[in-house]
């Protein structure tokens, strides 16, 4: 994809190394020299087996992290810069860490999703209507706002702690494990909303999850990070026309390129790189007839 | 034998409403249920449908507000029975690191023996036993809070299994794993189903639903559909309304406008679809235009 | 290029970290480590002379060395200790007006003076107070948590037999124990998603400062209560019903090495206490 002005990257990592505790017996390299890139618009999705450094890699993202080596760049800004500002940072990347819904502890819904605005600055008003926007977005109504946090079950939970990073108006949404332990209809109904949220010109989401069905069908790009180190990037389509190096890191493919796979493996003439449901359907009709 | 006989079962707690004041919620609304030894069942559900309460029911963690729960002809209400009925259902819970008690596996495998009051030459034998059957006894001298979340699990299991129960309940214990530790932990429960164990397994992934032989869909504390998967993953529409889905393989066959010999709902896993692609690719072939 | 000084926080523990090895010392009965353990801090608060002091410090150095740790690992536990210790000395030689009377003034500025007795009794706190981190050192990093707590679950049975807690106290520690990293786990995720929605834990003074933290207090002690409940949960469902009629698989013995080494730390012990109290004259 051509480096256009309107995808230009918004996040650019190059030569990341991180280890914990460094310089003493239990020193461990999480991060090997990492290069990443995200552009606006896209969805890019970081896939690996635990261990592999991704949640590591995420809090690069939004400078919880600095480097100890290597760069991340924020829009254009190193986060190496001494002069780099940590909290302008996150609020243009939002980082949305696993089951959010931990993370809640004002008693009403709205002053909890009212955190970062108010944190950012803004007046009262200006507040106010951010935190509309935001549990507008998360499928809620205003009057949302007052309902307490004690009372609403753990989806409800979940979606008031998104519409608490949506309410800083980030560009990038960077997503740690969105879909764990969501039912499949939550989990439908979260991705609709990245969707709504994505279709604004120059967002950009980055998703590290599990679910290799859930990274083929939403993501534009893959990054396969395995030990700290990227093993294989590329298109969603690309990284899954490659299930050996895949299963050699300890990965599987989506269950619909699993199907695929073992059809060819059985000899059959079917083409290759059917990740999702609707392309194997496709792909299965073309050797069998409709 | 272990046979569990749930009559009638209701369950209601407290809880905070809406408006500031406490209300009082029904978990489950009249279950009946009866599974025999041996059996493999699944515990399908919405987040809110009543999955984990029931589970708690079976090894009398909760009691019912009103029905009977009967455990191998103990009844759970009966508190002298506790002992006897918690060595009888080992459950095995979703988070790996809170259901870890001690420092080392050895320790935490022999917890519950220990607890059982049992000599000190049968507890060793016991965990010894329990460590292969779970496939972790080079694990033995490590600090479980060290380990891979699959095989935290997987002690887990052990440390039930050291307890010699015919029956394993495993409340959505692969919902926190990586799919490589999510598979090996299935295997592990597969295998012992197969040397006699019951299993009872509550999930919201309908692939690891679809390897049970039977599978309970609860909606708002009742069963809605009791049946083997076939009968289940026919009635797409009443999943649909209970928020749940499909298997990826079904609804792959489901969109192949091509019939394969076998109907969509009985294609519920990699290998049955995989094997009606190739006969119906076959009888192609065999008609004379493959 | 430098960390982030903002987490990381369970990472910076250096005492209380255990390093796998293979010396005399951690091979020892765990009950005999925590004995001695608990000895070496009577015996260096209760030194008052420079040479009781002394003498612990080299036997802490010494064995330090010998367990095949480097000991610069020790010493890093005192490096955030050091300003505050300082100041205490500073306190300790120049302020404190007892220390004045019938000594020898060695230095004087201003209201600052330093006697003789009083510069002593700023070194014995120093060295009290490395004496002690560097003896609490060796120990954890001689020590997994699991001796640790078959040790203190041993040592605490005989007040089983006449009465007390005895079982449910040793499962009070080893659950503490078994805690501490998740909550610190779970502490660390937290500050760091508030941190994301542009908390800053660090600004403000007092109240303030307190107030800022309420985003932590909350989710905290929620989880907290969360997960001992999945603990309990855990140990219910494997009959766990408290101290009656529990056996054991861990029988702790105490081996040869033991008693040559407990024979030999009280000597030790002994010498201190004899070098502290037995009156001589002119020690300075």
């Amino acid at each position: 994809m051509q480096v256009t002005a309107e995808n230009s990257p918004v996040i650019e990592v190059k030569g990341l190394a991180h280890s914990y505790l460094p310089g003493t017996p239990l020193e461990t390299v999480s991060l090997h020299g990492v290069d990443l890139e995200v552009r606006g618009g896209e969805t890019v999705g970081i896939i690996g087996p635990s261990g592999s450094g991704k949640s590591t890699l995420l809090y690069h993202l939004n400078m919880l992290m600095r480097p100890q080596k290597g760069d991340v760049r924020v829009f254009g800004r190193s986060l190496n810069d001494p002069a780099a500002d940590a909290g302008e940072v996150r609020r243009r990347v939002g980082l949305v860490f696993q089951n959010p819904e931990n993370q809640l502890f004002e008693r009403y819904a709205g002053d909890d999703v009212a955190f970062g605005p108010r944190n950012l600055g803004f007046s009262p008003s200006e507040v106010r209507e951010r935190v509309r926007r935001a549990l507008e977005m998360v499928g809620f109504p205003f009057l949302f706002k007052d309902r307490l946090v004690s009372s609403l079950s753990t989806g409800e939970k979940r979606r008031v702690a998104i519409a608490g990073v949506l309410a800083m108006d980030p560009e990038v949404l960077v997503l740690d494990e969105p879909s764990a332990s969501l039912d499949p209809s939550a989990k439908n109904d979260f991705f609709k909303i990245i969707e709504r949220w994505k279709k604004v010109p120059g967002r950009a989401v980055v998703m590290v999850s599990h679910s290799m069905e859930d990274v083929a069908e939403l993501s534009d790009r893959i990054y396969v990070l395995v030990k700290g180190e990227v093993v294989l990037t590329g298109t969603a389509r690309e990284v899954f026309s490659h299930p050996d190096i895949l299963t050699r890191h300890g990965l599987t493919l989506p269950i619909p390129a699993l199907v695929i796979e073992r059809l060819k493996a059985e000899g059959l003439p079917v083409r290759s790189g059917a990740f999702t449901v609707e392309e194997a359907i496709k792909a299965i009709e073309e050797i069998i007839g409709a | 034998m272990e046979l569990l006989r749930i009559e009638d079962l209701y369950y209601s707690y407290e809880h905070q409403g809406a408006g500031d004041v406490s209300e009082r919620s029904f978990a489950l609304r009249g279950i009946d249920l009866t599974i025999s030894p041996g059996q493999y069942v699944a515990v399908v559900g919405a987040n809110g449908s009543g999955k984990s309460t029931l589970l708690r029911h079976l090894n009398a963690l909760l009691v019912p507000t009103a029905g009977d729960v009967w455990i191998s002809g103990y009844n759970t209400k009966d508190s002298s029975a506790l002992r006897e009925i918690r060595s009888r259902v080992g459950m095995v819970f979703q988070n790996p690191d809170t259901q870890l008690i001690t420092t080392l596996v050895e320790d935490e495998v022999s917890f519950g023996p220990e607890n059982l009051g049992l000599p000190e030459d049968e507890i060793g034998r016991r965990v010894d036993w329990a460590m292969a059957a779970a496939g972790v006894t080079e694990l033995k001298s490590r600090p479980p809070h060290l380990l891979s979340a699959g095989q935290k699990q997987l002690v887990a299991v052990a440390s039930v299994l050291a307890m010699r129960p015919g029956c394993l309940v495993l409340d959505e214990a692969t919902s926190m794993l990586d799919p490589v530790s999510r598979k090996s932990v299935l295997d592990t429960v597969r295998r012992l189903h197969s040397e006699g164990m019951t299993v009872v397994l509550a999930t919201h992934s309908m692939e690891e639903a679809a390897c049970a032989q039977r599978i309970v869909v609860l909606s708002g504390g009742k069963v809605a559909i009791d049946g083997d998967p076939h009968t289940v993953f026919s009635r797409e529409r009443m999943l649909r309304e209970l928020r749940l889905d499909l298997p990826c393989t079904v609804r792959i066959a489901r969109g192949i406008h091509r019939r394969l010999f076998l109907e969509p709902s009985r294609l519920s896993s990699v290998e049955t679809l995989v094997r009606a692609v190739l006969a119906a690719k076959g009888e192609r072939s065999v008609a004379g235009d493959g | 290029m430098h960390k982030s000084p903002e987490f990381e926080l369970s990472l910076k523990l250096s005492i209380g970290q255990f390093i796998p090895g293979s010396s005399l010392v951690h091979r020892l009965d765990p009950r005999v480590k925590i004995i001695m353990a608990v000895l070496l801090i009577l015996s260096g608060i209760l030194a008052s002379r420079l040479a009781a002091i002394a003498m612990l410090f080299i036997t802490v150095v010494a064995v330090l060395f010998s367990i095949g740790v480097k000991p610069g690992l020790a010493f890093r536990a005192l490096k955030p200790v050091i300003p505050f210790l300082i100041v205490l000395a500073i306190i300790q030689m120049f302020a404190i007006p007892q220390l004045r009377e019938d000594a020898a003034v060695i230095w004087q500025w201003r209201w600052f003076t330093l006697t003789d007795k009083s510069l002593v009794s700023g070194v014995l706190l120093i060295g009290r107070f490395v004496v002690i981190v560097l003896g609490l050192s060796l120990f954890s990093f001689t020590t997994s948590t699991n001796q640790l707590i078959h040790g203190v679950e041993h040592l605490v049975r005989p007040l089983g037999r006449i009465g007390l807690p005895a079982h449910e106290l040793a499962m009070v520690v080893h659950i503490s124990i078994r805690f501490l990293p998740i909550l610190v786990f779970e502490m660390e995720r937290l500050m760091m998603a508030q941190a994301s929605r542009g908390a800053d834990f660090g600004k403000g003074r007092g109240l303030k400062r307190l107030r800022r933290l309420f985003p932590l207090f909350v989710p905290m002690f929620i989880i907290s209560l969360k997960h001992a409940h999945a603990m309990a949960e855990a140990m219910e469902s494997r009959c766990y019903m408290g101290g009656k009629e529990r056996t054991h698989r861990v029988r702790l013995k105490l081996r040869s090495a033991d008693y040559k080494a407990a024979f030999i730390f009280i000597t030790v012990v002994g010498l201190t206490l004899a070098v502290n109290y037995i009156p001589v004259r002119a020690i300075y």
